[in-house]
Order: C-alpha cells, then sequence, then structure tokens
C-alpha cells in the first residue's frame, strides 16, 4: 500500500479514526504521519497506544469474532454496563469494574502478553481490603461449617457458625 | 486560600535536590476507580458531577488530614488557554484539556499533588517532585490515595488489583516517571541506544515535548509499562537503578564533550545566548532547543546570571497558552512576545 499523503512512499502507518460513530481510515508513510502527528499533538499518540492495543486484542482471537454475528452465543457483554468485548475490542477502554469480571477469560490472555502477569503483587487497599480479606475468611469458614455439619461434628459447627456471625457483622458495620 | 495555579512558577521547577542537573522532575501517577460507577468515557455528565460533588465534600476532611490546603477547578470553567497553561506546568494531561467537559482537577496549594477527575479514570492522582525524589513521592502519593480511600469505595479485585478503564493500568495502577534533561546524549546521537536499553527492562523513553527521537528540547520522559506482577517497591528500584545509569551516562558525556569539543560545545552555548538574548520573532521549538543548550551551560558552570528554575519557568512562559493569556490585547504576533518574554529573562545571563 503507498502513502495516500505523499503517493510515494509505503505506507506504515495506519489510522482508524472513530469520530461520532464515523469511521475514516488513513494509511501514511512514517514521515507524512510524523507531519500529522504535528497537528494531531497528544491525540495521535493516545490513539496510537489504543489501535496497539486492539491489534493485540484482534490478535488474540484473530477472525474468530467475525464467525459470529451479534446474538451469537459467542458474544460477550457485561451484565452491568452492557459493553460488549467487539466495542472493547475497538476501543481498548473497558465499561465499569464489572468487565473484569464478564470478560475474564477473554482478558486473562491479553494480560498475559501486556503484563506478562495476571496477579496483583502491589498495594492492597487498607479498608477495602480489609473487607476483602474478612469475606475471604468467611467463605472459608463457611466451607469448614458445612464440613462440620455433614461430618456431625456440632459442637464445632455451632462455634465455626459463631464466628462467621461475628465476622459478618463487622463487615456490614 | 487559593494560590494563582496560572502563574508560571511551580514548585516542581525549584532547584537544590538529587541529581537535577539530569532530572529534572519524579512523578508518581495512581489511576483510581470508584466502585459500581461506569467508568468517564461510558458515563453521563450527571454521573460524572456526581463523582465531583463527592470528591469535593471530602475537602475540608482533605484539608486537615494530608496538611495541605486544596482547591477544585472544573475544566470546563476554564477557557482552553488557562487549560493548557495547566498541561504546559504538567499538572494536567492533555485528554483533560481537550475533553474539559465533566473532567475537574484538585490541586493542593503548592502544586505538588494534582488530581484529575473524570480523566481515563475516575481519579488520576499525581504526586510531581522536583529532581530524583521517587520515594518521596510515592510515599506522599500512598499517603494520600488512602486518605481518599477512607471516604471512597474503589475498585480492587484481590487479583486484578485496583481495576482501570484500560487494561494496561490495571493492577497497581501505578506510572512511575522521571523527566530527564539529555543534551550531551543527544549531541552525541547516543539516544536510539539508550532507548533500545531501557525498553529491555521494561520502561519507556519518550520525548516530552514533540515526538519522535529528537525530542523537543532534549527533555526525556522514562516510565514503567507494566502494572500487573510487580509491586510499587519493585517498580520504583528498577526505574531508580535506571535513573542512576542514566545520570552516570549523560555526565560521562558532557565531560568527554567538554574535553575533546571544548570549543565548540561552549561556542555552541555562546551562541544560543546570542539568538535568545538578541531575537525579535522566535517560535516555540527552536526557544526550546536554545533553553536547553542554556540549561546545559548553566549546569556545566560557564553561564552566569541566570539559574536552572528560571529555566523551567520560561519553558512555561515561551508556549503559547501562556503567552495568549499574559499579552491578550497585543497586536503584535506570539513569536514577537515570545522573543521579548526571552530577551527580557536573559537581560543579564553571560557566557565565560
Amino acid at each position: 500500500m503507498i502513502c495516500q499523503q505523499c503517493k510515494q512512499e509505503p505506507a506504515t502507518v495506519h489510522m482508524i479514526h472513530l469520530n461520532n460513530g464515523e469511521t475514516t481510515e488513513r494509511h501514511l508513510c512514517e514521515s507524512c504521519a510524523r507531519k500529522e502527528g504535528l497537528k494531531l499533538g497528544e491525540d495521535l499518540l493516545s490513539n496510537f497506544s489504543v489501535n496497539l492495543l486492539s491489534g493485540l486484542i484482534a490478535m488474540q482471537f484473530g477472525g474468530e469474532q467475525e464467525a459470529h454475528s451479534p446474538g451469537d452465543q459467542g458474544v460477550v457483554s457485561c451484565p452491568v454496563c452492557g459493553l460488549s468485548y467487539q466495542q472493547f475490542q475497538r476501543t481498548g477502554r473497558l465499561g465499569c469494574d464489572s468487565c473484569y469480571q464478564a470478560f475474564r477469560q477473554h482478558l486473562e490472555p491479553l494480560l498475559r502478553r501486556v503484563h506478562g502477569s495476571t496477579m496483583h503483587r502491589g498495594k492492597i487497599p487498607l479498608r477495602s481490603g480489609k473487607t476483602l480479606e474478612i469475606h475471604r475468611q468467611i467463605a472459608h469458614l463457611r466451607e469448614e461449617l458445612q464440613r462440620a455439619i455433614n461430618e456431625e461434628r456440632y459442637e464445632v459447627a455451632a462455634r465455626l457458625r459463631d464466628e462467621v456471625r461475628v465476622l459478618e457483622s463487622t463487615v456490614k458495620s | 486560600m487559593s494560590h494563582n495555579i496560572f502563574a508560571a512558577e511551580s514548585s516542581w521547577m525549584a532547584h537544590g535536590s538529587a541529581l537535577q542537573d539530569v532530572i529534572l522532575t519524579s512523578r508518581i501517577r495512581l489511576a483510581r476507580n470508584i466502585r459500581g460507577f461506569p467508568f468517564p468515557h461510558r458515563t453521563t455528565m450527571e454521573s460524572k458531577e456526581a463523582l465531583t460533588s463527592r470528591v469535593e465534600v471530602l475537602l475540608p476532611d482533605l484539608n486537615g488530614s494530608s496538611g495541605k490546603e486544596w482547591q477544585l477547578v472544573r475544566m470546563n470553567s476554564l477557557k482552553s488557554n488557562l487549560r493548557g497553561i495547566l498541561l504546559d506546568k504538567h499538572l494536567v494531561s492533555p485528554q483533560l484539556v481537550h475533553n474539559p467537559d465533566g473532567a475537574s482537577l484538585l490541586l493542593s496549594s503548592d502544586e505538588e499533588v494534582a488530581i484529575m477527575l473524570n480523566e481515563e479514570d475516575h481519579l488520576r492522582l499525581q504526586v510531581l517532585l522536583p529532581g530524583e525524589q521517587l520515594n518521596a513521592s510515592w510515599e506522599t502519593a500512598t499517603r494520600i490515595d488512602d486518605i481518599l480511600e477512607n471516604e471512597l469505595d474503589y475498585a480492587f479485585a484481590s487479583d486484578l488489583g485496583y481495576l482501570t478503564a484500560c487494561p494496561t493500568n490495571v493492577g497497581t495502577g501505578l506510572r512511575a516517571s522521571v523527566m530527564a534533561h539529555l543534551p550531551a546524549l543527544a549531541i552525541s546521537k547516543k539516544i536510539p541506544r539508550l532507548l533500545t536499553a531501557i525498553n529491555q527492562m521494561g520502561f519507556v523513553v519518550r520525548g516530552i515535548y514533540g515526538e519522535g527521537s529528537e525530542a523537543a528540547g532534549q527533555v526525556y520522559q522514562i516510565s514503567n509499562q507494566v502494572s500487573l506482577g510487580s509491586a510499587e517497591g519493585e517498580v520504583l528500584q528498577s526505574l531508580q537503578a535506571i535513573v542512576k545509569q542514566v545520570v552516570d551516562e549523560e555526565r560521562n558525556t558532557r565531560r568527554s564533550l567538554q574535553n575533546s569539543t571544548e570549543q565548540e560545545l561552549i561556542d555552541r552555548i555562546g551562541r544560543s545566548i546570542g539568538t535568545l538574548k538578541n531575537a525579535r520573532l522566535m517560535d516555540t521549538a527552536e526557544a526550546m532547543q536554545l533553553l536547553s543548550d542554556l540549561r546545559l551551560g548553566i549546569n556545566l558552570q560557564r553561564v552566569y546570571g541566570i539559574d536552572c528554575q528560571t529555566v523551567s519557568i520560561l519553558l512555561v512562559k515561551i508556549q503559547p497558552s501562556w503567552l495568549s493569556v499574559e499579552y491578550p490585547q497585543e497586536n503584535a504576533s506570539l513569536a514577537w512576545q515570545r522573543a521579548a518574554v526571552l530577551r527580557e529573562a536573559l537581560s543579564q545571563t553571560s557566557i565565560d
């Protein structure tokens, strides 16, 4: 493909511009793109990173999404904000925090490719982190409680039940 | 108490911090979102305003617990050239300038902490300090983050960390960066080699002003790329190791330029000062290049009558935003006003 601007150099920069639902494509050589870049400034830079990311996302699933038409089982949407995975593929932006859960399977390989990891090892928020930890404890105690009931160890079960109640009350308050 | 946030001067320009002959600033940015709210690009103006009000009511609290005074600035209440000044001072992002509707800036009066509301994420917390102060920046950022988290329910998952609009920021939500002035490495064409070496460590280098490997003003930003899988402390340590190497390389190259081509180097700086002191029409790009030479001359202790802080202030004053705010009535072109600002600032400057 030849650069649309100078019509001489091979086009190596491909831009897809989304504006109010209208799509414009531009195919430029590097030096013409740079000239455009001076005009567009940071806009171009941020679009670049989005396009690179959508490229990565698209690469993962190959032609998969084209095989499905909307309404097929293959189309995933976030139940909370309604963003479809295809919209995410186009923009590189998720719609809300629940999207991470909704697109979990699709996101994991992407996160591994971008970050080389799928596990957070950094800071945990003080307040909600504590709540998270308590929820985890409650889930664990409930499992033990169920086991105790199944094994007819009722004294242990009663103690576990009380522990769960205490923890639940701290989360609620 | 509010201060003039549109003054060209900001606290990060102060001089006297570590490694400041090469490292101009250290910056920590944390991306945070509120649980259950759609991300800003998928939400309504009402919802953006609800978030802004929710943060606004925290102001008295924040004033007390942070030891700083804060003010909230709604971006669409500002003319575009005033927003531009905030951008040139590195207090807001280009996105906040170009999409001001529903976006706000929460700024501490010392301008060290700037929290953008409704940018790509609900909150973007930035701490910007002069010189190499990555640890101090992180400590301030995490302290303010804790104060906010006490009142706001952050979107956080135990496995993926802080949830962000773009999956490239998920995890710590941390972008740690330094602004480095690398004139000697640029003059000796060593920048591309440096870029490769730094990329291999998972960090990115780009020009602060303009793009391409030949950054305007020879100021480069070095920042981490990855936010999931490493603890914040590890990211900071890696960046500090890179900073140390970059500083060593730049200083060594400055020394070897002084040894091998001292006359050419001093001639270059002298000509730049001559132009700054005498030109009548100056465009932004040329001014940035000349100021870069001037800063190098000051750091080599060959230039007198001006300091690096003044050079940093001038980097804001030569931009179209500041000039158009400062000289709104003038008929003269920006290039004419820019040259006048520079001549006045350099009136006492000389080279030895």
